[in-house]
């Protein structure tokens, strides 16, 4: 298996990230593929290897932020090394056990981030903090088999 | 043939773009440097875009960006060859504003949505839908005068002490693609 072009899908994700179409995002919102990549990792690589493509992807996340604090950093490597103890205790062969993964996932990474935002004393509404809950953590869940696919392709 | 089409199409939306960008800095009395966005807000939770100028041409941190339309945000990192614009339309963004009729002060912040609040405004406020909100000589960081949006709603705030009033910015954040940095 190949793993440097991970680096290079990334930064492609990374990209269609910041470049997103105004067409494809409802209401709003975009999905977090660097997040989906992220958990495919520990899913596909070694412990070690997905950990440092955590970090890798965490942090070309937080080089776009106006955030002075790594927040993406510090959660997407939090969600590998949990998502690899959970691997170890239940089986995360089937589809849709990786996809509820997924979806767990983007749900607490929204919700940490939300919280953050909201404790440095900016003000969003119930509405608006539901909205970047719900809407990104279906969207990007719904994007997981085709980013799953693509890193099959690209690392084979 | 409808690719070409769509192309042309494209070009035609770009130059009316470029000649009213053009037109704003030939008569603004304002030093501009135009820049082309290049990327937008990787996540949900932020507004923020990224231009394709940097130090290089003199674009430096707390530089204000307009558009032609009005006021767009501030530079908020600034590297040789990009820098990061933070939108008027990010909840952390606090702009000392006026309505311009009334002369009523308020504080104008982000939301995430399409619209801006205006916060802080007495309960006896002058304030009335469609109302233009302007830039206030007290903001330390934008020039006074800078037009922000139409006011679309007005509301009592949940402690019943303040008003509060929704505004309709005049530029679309969404929809950016082009903008004017003001050098000092």
């Amino acid at each position: 298996m190949k793993k440097w072009p991970i680096i290079f899908l990334a930064i492609i994700l990374a990209t269609a990230q910041l470049s997103w179409p105004g067409w494809l995002t409802f209401f709003r919102c975009k999905p977090d593929l660097l997040l989906a990549l992220t958990v495919i990792l520990v899913f596909y690589l070694d412990f070690k290897t997905a950990l440092v493509f955590a970090l890798f992807c965490g942090l070309l996340k937080d080089v776009f932020l106006p955030a002075n604090v790594p927040v993406n950093t510090i959660l997407f490597v939090l969600w590998s090394y949990l998502i690899h103890k959970l691997t170890t205790q239940i089986s995360t062969e089937n589809e849709y056990v990786r996809l509820g993964i997924v979806l767990i996932i983007a749900l607490l990474n929204s919700l940490v981030i939300g919280l953050v935002r909201l404790n440095s004393g900016d003000i969003i509404s119930l509405v608006i903090f539901l909205r970047n809950l719900i809407i990104p953590t279906i969207y990007t869940a719904a994007l997981f088999p085709l980013i799953f696919k693509l890193t099959k392709k690209v690392t084979a | 043939m409808r690719w070409r089409l769509f192309e042309f199409r494209e070009i035609v939306q770009e130059n009316n773009r470029l000649k009213s960008l053009l037109n704003f800095k030939q008569k603004s009395p304002l030093r501009l440097i135009a820049a082309r966005v290049i990327g937008r807000s990787i996540d949900n939770w932020s507004a923020n875009l990224i231009l394709d100028k940097g130090l290089s041409s003199w674009i430096k941190t707390g530089m204000v960006v307009v558009g032609p339309q009005g006021l767009i945000g501030k530079i908020v990192e600034s590297n040789d060859s990009t820098s990061k614009v933070l939108l008027i339309n990010d909840p952390s963004q606090g702009v000392s504003s006026i309505v311009q009729r009334s002369r009523q002060e308020g504080l104008v912040s982000g939301t995430l949505s399409g619209n801006l609040i205006m916060r802080y405004l007495p309960d006896d406020a002058d304030v009335v839908i469609g109302d233009t909100v302007i830039t206030s000589e007290l903001s330390q960081v934008y020039p006074k005068g800078l037009l922000i949006g139409k006011i679309i709603n007005v509301g009592k705030d949940f402690s019943g002490l303040c008003r509060y009033a929704i505004v309709k910015p005049a530029v679309d954040p969404a929809g950016i693609e082009e903008v004017l940095i003001i050098l000092p």
